[in-house]
């Protein structure tokens, strides 16, 4: 059975394009779905709200489009089990519309920031992290301007599944790019079913673009997608 | 009726258009062909040059210079079109806007070829370091780039900071775009008949004489009058923009297209038809506007950012609509070509301007007088007593243009459509096209040399460009310019611009490189005086993705080869700056010979695969290229050299066509036989650098030289200033 993954793309949104070749690259169809087009969102196997600038961050980043019709359905779809892998602005949209815990602040140097960074997983029970070992360190770019992770209610140690650390694991100040909340890049929701994270694992999908990381977790996906 | 007062056209030029006419325009006439007059759109100061010097033909040119920008032919079906553009003067005004509306019109410019914009590159002048005002200016023009071209997704891949007091008053922003094209849409229409849409945002009053502001100086006072000639950016809108028209392009929905810049709907309408050989008639009521109460000649000479003008027929404009409504984009039916080869608009029911195209487009070439400048010095050798080598070293590493920019690259995502190879940092940037393919993209100026000998240091720019190209595994092949320059009133400051368009074209003859498009900035002048002649070259090559290789060191355990000569050419090189002897000194000469050939022995030993790593020697000599590698590859270095050179002149010439190899120690015989270069030195795996060149020498911790190269402009003590 073929795997389709569907990719909502929102006025603004940039990295639709990336992650359609991740996701086809890793052995799915991917299908890019504007967001007007309600009914196509309910027809796919799991969703990747990926990154860009939604409605171009006015108001908050992820704000305007977090209180779409389409957030809304992918809400109820995530409700229903389906996995929703939400990337950079699609962090930010999750945790706008409610759908995970917390919120994603301003960068602690109040500057946007490009960069590769480590990161170490802490949970491999998701969806999209089965394919990595406990505690591996993986190298992903991070792209952004409000990622410092702040938790709210619902929030708990155990729902973090990705710390940014140094190459050798260490997590502490110095490895962390943002002023994030103990060191998180990255959290799932109670359920296990709906992750958030800011960095960018379709941009760590070959090799020659500084490493492939992040195809994993598209591969990770499809693997629990076909069990 | 209130009078239009003119901006940009001169007594005698009046009486040409008046006699060619055979009438008084009437005022929104006179707004019309003033801003297609203006030096800006027209080019008239400069266009005599272009044409005399600049060669814009060659193998793999598919579209040269004319149309919105240069299409080069990278393998077979697979085409890329670039082009540069300056948003100098909105940038002093308006730093943030003006960098970032900068950005919005490269983006449409390479848009209007049909193509996808999948890269960013730009070039950065800025005052001295230690004013404040130069802070108001990088902190403005860095957020202006980042907000915005982060926002369209397009990846600012690469580009140039440099800092002179010369750029006080009127910092230098040039930026560079690169689009893929599959079908070329053109920017010109001859089928009459068609409908011209404009789409996009609504028109306002922002950048209302934006052309006219950047065809003039800039005193104290523009500086706070001068805002409103500033437009005004919507990155959202610019994305939707790209969104739609690539969706059109993919339809072949399109005659022709055009991105409304300089001189709004006059200059998009009157080119597009003009070249064509038609004309256009034009329904001013359609205009979907932002403001009330604009009148009709504000309407025709808006600068209001993106905004494209598409030409289709009746069949495809469903199609075209329904497009443009998906992505809630404004857009009008604003008129049609017409066989008569003259521009009527219309408004109110009433035909408010009747003019013939040419009378817009052919604006009688403007010739200025000449002085050349005469003291520049006469010989290589300055006179005076060297510093121990380390202090210079550390001087020269830290200073404000070898430093890292790090600081300004990172805010600056270049990593979205998942393409950059070779990220911001190294000698050019890499982006894979095609599975085997690649372009790299570099851009390069010479103002310190050319602030000694403009001719020389325009040389210098492509040489550098050259070089940067090869050095990641390239093979450049053409090229895209910026001139800015004074005012062309002042006779030294045209002789400068005439000094550099000069070298421009002869390197870039001498290199085999066809020149497929550019642009002219003049009048970055205030009262202080002219900026340096400042050349920004960028240029294009082809890298097969085999043959990518970046300056980091690799190994710890392998050869450093010198390829070319070095020279005693420390004029205008960044040892002197540091010791406060800038201007002494006749600077590096471009040897076009060697630079050719030194090039394509370093492209032959990357592709027989026998070196690890390459750095082109510019800023700082060979000294700073080996601590930049090993400060990227964080390894150490042991160079032991003689020279017939002083030492400190040896380590620190500026002498072009040369590059620093890293080779595995089995190749050796096979680089120095490919190269004719020489062995300087080993890679080790220790955390030392050291250098020795006869009695000069230097032993520096390579975390030293990491601290010194990142401190940079960010820490510098003027974040205080954000």
């Amino acid at each position: 059975m073929a795997i389709v993954i569907g990719i909502p793309v929102y006025p603004g949104t940039n990295c639709d394009f990336d992650v359609y070749k991740a996701i086809k690259l890793a052995g799915a169809i991917p299908k890019r779905i504007w967001y007007k087009d309600y009914e196509e969102i309910k027809k796919v196997d799991a969703v990747v709200i990926p990154g860009g600038f939604s409605y171009a961050d006015y108001i908050r980043a992820g704000a305007i489009a977090a209180r779409t019709k389409m957030t809304e359905i992918i809400k109820e779809l995530g409700a229903n089990g389906m996995p929703i892998l939400g990337i950079c602005n699609g962090f930010q949209i999750l945790v706008e519309s409610g759908i995970l815990p917390g919120a994603l602040a301003v960068n602690k140097n109040a500057r946007f920031i490009c960069r590769w960074v480590h990161l170490k997983v802490l949970r491999i029970d998701t969806p999209f992290t089965q394919l990595y070992a406990e505690g591996e360190i993986i190298k992903m770019p991070i792209a952004h301007m409000e990622g410092r992770y702040v938790p709210g209610e619902g929030f708990s140690d155990d729902l973090i599944v990705l710390q940014y650390s140094d190459r050798k694991g260490n997590v502490n100040d110095e490895s962390n790019p943002n002023g994030s909340y103990k060191n998180i890049a990255g959290i799932v929701n109670r359920e296990g079913n709906i992750m958030g994270l800011m960095p960018h694992p379709e941009r760590a999908s070959e090799r020659i673009l500084g490493g492939n990381d992040g195809l994993r977790m598209f591969k990770a996906l499809i693997d629990y997608l076909k069990r | 009726m209130i009078q239009y007062a003119v901006r940009n056209i001169n007594e005698q030029e009046k009486k040409i258009i008046i006699k060619r006419l055979g009438r008084e325009p009437n005022d929104v006439e006179w707004a019309m062909i003033d801003v297609m007059w203006s030096e800006h759109i027209s080019y008239k100061s400069s266009r005599a040059f272009i044409k005399k010097y600049l060669r814009s033909s060659g193998r793999h040119v598919i579209v040269g210079p004319g149309q919105d920008a240069g299409v080069i032919e990278l393998a077979k079906n697979l085409y890329v079109a670039f082009k540069i553009e300056s948003h100098n003067h909105p940038s002093a005004v308006d730093p943030y806007g003006g960098a970032s509306t900068g950005i919005g019109g490269i983006v449409r410019d390479i848009l209007s070829m049909g193509a996808q914009p999948i890269a960013l590159l730009d070039s950065l002048h800025f005052g001295d370091p230690e004013k404040r005002r130069t802070w108001f200016h990088i902190l403005g023009v860095v957020k202006g780039i980042s907000d915005y071209g982060n926002r369209i997704g397009v990846p600012t891949v690469g580009g140039e900071t440099k800092f002179s007091s010369c750029y006080n008053d009127n910092p230098l922003v040039n930026v560079a775009c690169v689009g893929v094209v599959k079908k070329i849409v053109p920017s010109v229409l001859s089928k009459v008949g068609a409908v011209l849409v404009l789409y996009g945002n609504r028109t306002g009053r922002d950048g209302i004489h934006g052309v006219s502001f950047a065809s003039e100086t800039l005193d104290d006072e523009s500086i706070e009058e001068d805002r409103s000639a500033v437009q005004i950016g919507d990155p959202l809108t610019e994305k939707l923009l790209i969104e739609a028209s690539m969706e059109m392009f993919n339809r072949d929905l399109a005659y022709a297209l055009k991105d409304l810049g300089g001189g709004g709907i006059t200059c998009a309408v009157s080119e597009m038809v003009g070249k064509g050989g038609i004309g256009a008639i034009i329904d001013l009521d359609k205009v979907p506007l932002r403001e009330e109460n604009m009148s009709p000649y504000e309407i025709l000479i808006s600068e209001s950012q993106e905004r494209m003008l598409l030409a289709t027929d009746r069949e495809h404009l469903r199609d075209v609509l329904s497009i443009l409504e998906k992505y809630d984009l404004q857009w009008a039916i604003i008129g049609k070509s017409i066989p008569e080869r003259r521009i009527i608009v219309k408004y109110k029911g009433k035909e408010i301007a009747n003019l013939p195209v040419e009378i817009l487009t052919d604006v009688p070439i403007q010739r200025h007088p000449i002085k050349p400048r005469k003291t520049s010095p006469d010989k290589y050798t300055v006179e005076f007593t060297p510093p121990p080598l380390e202090e210079a070293l550390i001087k020269v590493l830290g200073s404000p243009n070898v430093s890292s920019k790090e600081w300004i690259y990172e805010q600056y995502d270049f990593e979205v459509q998942t393409r950059t190879v070779i990220k911001p940092g190294a000698d050019a940037a890499v982006l894979k096209i095609s599975e085997d393919i690649g372009v790299a993209l570099t851009l390069d100026s010479c103002a310190d040399y050319a602030s000694i000998d403009p001719y020389e240091g325009a040389k210098g720019a492509v040489a550098e460009a050259y070089r940067n190209v090869i050095s990641v595994g390239g093979e450049p092949l053409a090229i895209v310019d910026n001139i800015n320059a004074g005012d062309p009133n002042n006779v030294s400051s045209y002789w400068a611009f005439h000094e550099t368009i000069r070298g421009l074209g002869n390197a870039a003859r001498a290199l085999s490189l066809p020149i497929v498009g550019g642009n002219v900035s003049f009048y970055n002048e205030s009262s202080k005086g002219a900026i340096w002649p400042t050349l920004v070259v960028c240029m294009l090559g082809r890298v097969h993705m085999d043959n990518v290789i970046t300056p980091s060191l690799k190994s710890g355990n392998s050869c450093l080869i010198l390829v070319g000569e070095t020279y005693e050419e420390l004029g205008g090189s960044e040892y002197l700056k540091v010791l406060g002897l800038h201007g002494q000194g006749k600077v590096p000469k471009v040897r076009y010979k060697e630079e050719k050939l030194n090039g394509k022995r370093v492209i032959k030993a990357i592709t027989k695969g026998l070196v690890l790593s390459v750095h082109d020697i510019s800023d700082g000599g060979l000294i700073i290229a080996l601590a930049e590698m090993a400060i990227f590859g964080n390894r150490g270095i042991e160079a032991r050299v003689k020279s017939d050179l002083r030492g400190d002149v040896f380590a620190f010439s500026e002498s072009h066509a040369r590059y620093v190899l890293e080779v595995p120690q089995e190749h050796i015989e096979d680089v120095l036989r490919i190269t004719k270069g020489r062995v300087i030195g080993r890679t080790t795996n220790t955390s030392s650098f050291y250098f020795e060149v006869n009695n000069f020498s230097v032993d520096v911790p390579i975390k030293r030289l990491k601290e010194t190269y990142a401190r940079g402009v960010s820490l510098m003590g003027k974040d205080q200033f954000i």
